[in-house]
């Protein structure tokens, strides 16, 4: 039996052998590299005299991943350690890596590289910002923007803050649906041509669909006076309609609406309605 | 210099108004001249670092202003 077993063993050993041959013998071909182009702004002002350029790289698709931020990773770590750009999720819901990509404003994290070989990618920052250092624009004055509509909760009677839920209905929260979800990666107000030429004065899509996410909110009675705080010729109506911000939104949200909504509300067209449900009922 | 031109002014405005912040908090209008004379180096011609210098200040002149802001100390490399 002894004998029976380890001649066994012996060639089922052997046909192991073989089996692995076969399949190192099968390997894969490399395949052939796929060279994509890709034609970065650049522009450093610690060094004199530099001006704002295009710098173009090579990257081999089969070796990147399929999106545009690691395509600039790659860049950095194995082409160009001096390049700079804002990056931090990797799966678009922080909005820091939000630029230019071939004309259009979007998430670097989750635009696709054209693999069409024959035409480079064209990387520029947000448009109409200004630039710290190759593609990071300066957001301060859209954060501060921002900070000045108030995106806080402001009921009259805040001396229980914190102490119980504000309730709220469905219907009332449901409202809020296409508005919380904006990440502020300011893709939008810098796709506006309006915001270009007014950002100083003109709060711009993303801010104001914030400003309107808190009118309508059926916890918060300070509407009137975020109403109030708007009514002046260049806040809110700078907008024309030009609906790029809809167009650019990386996370599918509608700015232009709820522009046009509080046009409506600002013109007492429409009335914010009253809470289904109280919220401290 | 005669006939300084806009971002000249702009600059030299500037400079008064971090001087001004800088009264009362020890340590910082030495650090100020310092930087301003290390920048006076700029080309006249260079308008798009110096209006990037310009944004940098503006910055800073607001967290100087900043009533919590005291003081300001320094590391010397000894090499």
């Amino acid at each position: 039996m002894d004998s029976i077993t380890s001649k066994a063993v012996v060639l089922s050993r052997q046909y192991m052998q073989l089996r692995n041959l076969a399949t190192v013998a099968a390997a894969k071909p490399a395949a052939a590299p796929r060279i994509k182009k890709f034609a970065v702004y650049r522009w450093n002002p610690d060094v004199s005299g530099d001006k704002p350029h295009l710098q173009t790289y090579e990257v081999d698709l089969n070796t990147c991943g399929p999106m545009v931020l690691d395509a600039l990773i790659k860049i950095k770590s194995e082409i160009d350690p001096t390049l700079t750009f804002r990056r931090s999720c990797r799966e678009g819901i922080c909005g820091s890596c939000a630029m230019n990509i071939g004309g259009c404003n979007s998430l670097a994290c989750i635009s696709k590289i054209d693999t069409n070989l024959d035409k480079p990618v064209k990387i520029h920052p947000l448009p109409h910002m200004y630039v710290v250092k190759d593609l990071v624009p300066d957001m301060s004055n859209f954060y501060a923007q921002y900070k000045s509509i108030q995106p806080w909760l402001q009921r009259k009677d805040e001396s229980k803050m914190g102490q119980k839920q504000y309730l709220q209905s469905v219907e009332d929260r449901q409202k809020l649906d296409g508005l919380y979800e904006c990440i502020l990666c300011a893709c939008c107000s810098t796709s506006c041509p309006s915001y270009w030429w007014n950002s100083d004065k003109y709060l711009g899509p993303a801010v104001l669909m914030q400003a309107y996410r808190w009118m309508i909110d059926s916890r918060d009675e300070a509407t009137k006076d975020r109403l109030d705080r708007l009514r002046d010729p260049f806040s809110v109506f700078r907008c024309h309609t030009i609906m790029n911000c809809t167009k650019a939104c990386p996370k599918g949200l509608n700015p232009g609406k709820a522009i046009a909504e509080i046009k409506k509300l600002l013109t007492g067209f429409t009335q914010k309605e009253e809470p289904k449900l109280n919220p401290v009922g | 210099m005669v006939g300084r031109s806009r971002l000249q002014k702009e600059v030299l405005q500037l400079y008064r108004k971090f001087l001004f912040a800088a009264k009362g908090k020890p340590g910082f209008e030495q650090t100020i001249k310092q930087e301003f004379r290390q920048h006076a180096l700029i080309s006249r011609s260079d308008t798009l670092r110096i209006e990037f210098m310009l944004r940098k200040g503006y910055k800073k002149l607001e967290m100087l202003k900043d009533p919590n802001i005291t003081g300001m100390g320094h590391f010397i490399d000894k090499n």
